[in-house]
């Protein structure tokens, strides 16, 4: 793990700590010795450029200098109070009691409204009809096998390894979490097998079986640190990428639509008015057509590795247009 | 004056004479005492309304919010109330045991083509199934993942709480308790299990209601007032016959398709942009042979010209290209798409070349453009401009 891919995994861990992870963890997490860890952490506090919320649980007792910080007891917190969200998924009867629950109260404001709207949602009922159309691809979530979701929660909270049928195919896997991609509205397994984590796509698990062994979580790992980064589904090397979007009719607003919920960007609003997004991302083709999407409203300014495939593609679609 | 009436009206005020009005300005007007106008003020911010105000006390709408009871479609409580009445039946019931369900009175409240229509949507959505004469709920039928903020968990909480407090808890709403504990980190150390990857759709209370209000209203054909503000400037107040609701994906953004009462024009409002929405008693007359799909039908996004251009591309075998626009173009009914050996031919009517011109810069070498020339045209004229932009020679292009 190089130190860039290193930080993004640190402030990956730090996020998904609301309570605090003190920085012997933050080091047993990443896999470095204590010592690199307290260097990482210094760069990512005096970094000028990106200013990240961070704080310490010492910040407000004590102001005789930085040194106590860089200890490895000292917890870390993120500021980032809306990017709180957690996930939560019902099936159909747990979110039939709870709308009913909702009734119960007696306050009738814009929190309790939020909810009620977000739960009916999930339901998918806002019909397309004679006065609602939707214009580009939704597509229904197809079901998942029977007992399949919580017999792999189950495994996951109780670290037991579960054979599953995958695509005709018998594997034994150890089960880390669950991932939901909203474009696809697909749900996927996040497992290792053998020392390789993967995802399955739910639907191509035909059947899954408990088995008597149970397994180790792996140390330090974050379904968050581990999935955040990716650009669709696509696997490939975590790059650090920024880009300078032109403030031009719909850009900025898809722009930050589109980047919303990910996990570690930082978006910068420069003097002329143009967007300045910096992200670790991971699955190079995904974000290619995202990005020529937004044609010369958008540039890659680093790497310049990925300046050069840009370069390369624009030239071969150019190719199509000679003559 | 009512108090919905003059919350409007203070709305109105403020939306479309930005940094002019103080409360005790707007008192004077709706001549109301300061008190009353306070109180308005403190009940719209709980229902998500912000405002600003500058050294001088006058006053900026931030953000709209909703009023009055939360409307939420009469179909979609008709679904709801299927789903409650089947997840209390685990064993299922009949159309007609369903149908007398909703009709306990003599007079019919709901006919039984409607039962059967919405049964039909609630199959379609693998929420229900039938077995035999039965229909079933699936009940363990995983929804989407909701966001929930901290306070909303907690209040989910309380209304749990509160509900066990009146009636014995159900056992789904135990297994649902535990769930929501283990969430929210009671129990020890939680670990994340679960991760939500992708953009979600907005959901913002106002434009939900904004958006049930006007599809009632082109149902109706009721006329509406709209306040609509672009940037930061005034609103202005727009009459309005509401012709429907369109969603849009790719911008991930609701838009009102209305026709002007002045020129009788049909135009399209971005829903985000729409203050508050009053349905006047006043109807109009239909418009002849307007039906929303197929005043789409050529689009290729939300933009309408009225002349569709013939357009021919073809798609190569390039990384995923050609299953991508297998997939995003089963649904899109005037296009045809014909495999042959090069690859993938495409033949369509599109409105909205620039739209188009978006989605096709994402496929790069993988689509070329036959016709019309004006699409080559942009398409060449946008990658030559990327060519510059990233240090390549444009090579003898002009």
């Amino acid at each position: 793990m190089d130190s860039i891919e290193r930080m993004g995994k640190i402030m990956a861990l730090i996020e998904a700590h609301p309570e605090g992870i003190c920085g012997r963890d933050l080091a047993d997490g990443c896999g470095v010795p204590w010592g690199t860890m307290k260097q990482d952490l210094k760069v990512i506090v005096s970094s000028i450029e990106n200013t990240i919320p961070l704080y310490t649980d010492h910040d407000e007792e004590n102001d005789e200098g930085e040194a106590d910080l860089y200890l490895p007891k000292v917890k870390w917190f993120m500021a980032a109070a809306q990017k709180s969200y957690t996930p939560v998924h019902l099936n159909v009867r747990e979110a039939v009691g709870v709308l009913a629950a909702l009734d119960f109260l007696q306050e009738d404001d814009a929190l309790k409204e939020g909810i009620r709207q977000k739960i009916l949602s999930g339901f998918d009922l806002g019909e397309e009809e004679t006065y609602r159309y939707i214009k580009g691809e939704l597509t229904p979530l197809q079901p998942i096998q029977g007992k399949t979701f919580p017999m792999i929660e189950n495994a996951i909270r109780t670290n037991r390894r579960v054979r599953i049928l995958f695509h005709g195919r018998e594997i034994t896997v150890d089960p880390l979490g669950i991932v939901y991609y909203s474009r696809l509205r697909y749900w996927y397994l996040a497992a290792r097998q053998g020392d390789v984590i993967k995802t399955y796509h739910l639907n191509n698990v035909q059947e899954v079986h408990e088995t008597s062994e149970s397994f180790a979580y792996p140390e330090g790992f974050s379904l968050k640190a581990w999935f955040g980064p990716r650009w669709g589904m696509e696997y490939g090397d975590l790059i650090r990428v920024k880009v300078r979007f032109q403030n031009r009719s719909q850009t900025l607003a898809k722009v930050r639509k589109d980047v919303a919920h990910r996990t570690s960007y930082e978006l910068t609003t420069l003097e002329d008015g143009s967007l300045l997004f910096e992200d670790g991302i991971i699955g190079v083709n995904e974000f290619i057509t995202w990005i020529l999407g937004f044609g010369s409203a958008a540039e890659i300014l680093e790497p310049m590795e990925l300046r050069a495939v840009i370069l390369k593609r624009v030239r071969e679609t150019l190719g199509n247009y000679k003559a | 004056m009512d108090k919905l009436t003059r919350q409007r009206e203070l709305v109105k005020s403020i939306a479309t004479e930005p940094w002019v009005h103080t409360p005790l300005s707007l008192a004077k007007t709706l001549g109301v005492s300061q008190i009353t106008v306070q109180r308005d003020f403190e009940e719209m911010k709980d229902n998500g309304f912000q405002f600003k105000h500058n050294e001088q006390g006058t006053l900026y709408l931030k953000v709209s919010g909703w009023n009055g009871v939360m409307p939420v479609k009469a179909s979609t409580l008709r679904q709801m109330e299927i789903l409650r009445i089947l997840t209390a039946t685990p064993q299922g019931l009949t159309l007609p045991v369903l149908y007398k369900r909703f009709n306990r009175w003599d007079e019919e409240e709901v006919s039984n083509k409607t039962l059967e229509r919405a049964m039909k949507d609630l199959e379609k959505k693998n929420l229900i199934k039938r077995k035999g004469d039965e229909y079933v709920v699936c009940s363990e039928h995983i929804l989407p993942p909701l966001q929930l903020a901290a306070t909303e968990k907690t209040l989910l909480f309380e209304a749990l709480n509160v509900a066990r407090s009146l009636a014995p808890i159900p056992q789904e709403m135990k297994s649902l308790e535990a769930k929501l504990k283990r969430w929210s980190g009671e129990n020890d150390a939680s670990r994340e299990t679960m991760f939500v990857h992708g953009r979600t759709p907005t959901q913002v209370v106002h434009q939900t209601q904004c958006c049930v209000q006007l599809e009632e209203a082109a149902r109706s054909k009721s006329k509406v007032n709209i306040l609509y503000r672009k940037e930061a400037g005034p609103a202005r107040q727009l009459r309005l016959n509401p012709l429907g609701i369109v969603y849009y994906w790719v911008l991930d953004n609701w838009y009102l398709i209305a026709q002007d009462e002045g020129d009788l024009k049909t135009k399209t409002y971005l829903v985000n942009r729409i203050l508050d929405v009053t349905r006047l008693t006043e109807t109009f007359s239909p418009v002849e042979g307007f039906d929303l799909k197929t005043w789409y039908q050529y689009a290729w996004g939300v933009y309408r010209d009225e002349c569709p251009v013939p357009v021919i591309i073809r798609f190569y075998d390039h990384y995923s290209t050609l299953n991508r626009v297998k997939a995003e173009l089963g649904n899109r009914e005037t296009c045809t798409l014909t495999e042959d050996k090069e690859g993938l031919l495409m033949t369509d009517q599109v409105e909205g070349l620039d739209e188009l011109a978006v989605w096709l810069r994402g496929f790069g070498a993988g689509a070329e453009v036959i016709e019309p020339p004006a699409l080559r045209e942009k398409v060449t004229r946008e990658f030559t401009r990327l060519l510059q932009m990233y240090g390549g020679e444009p090579h003898g292009l002009n």
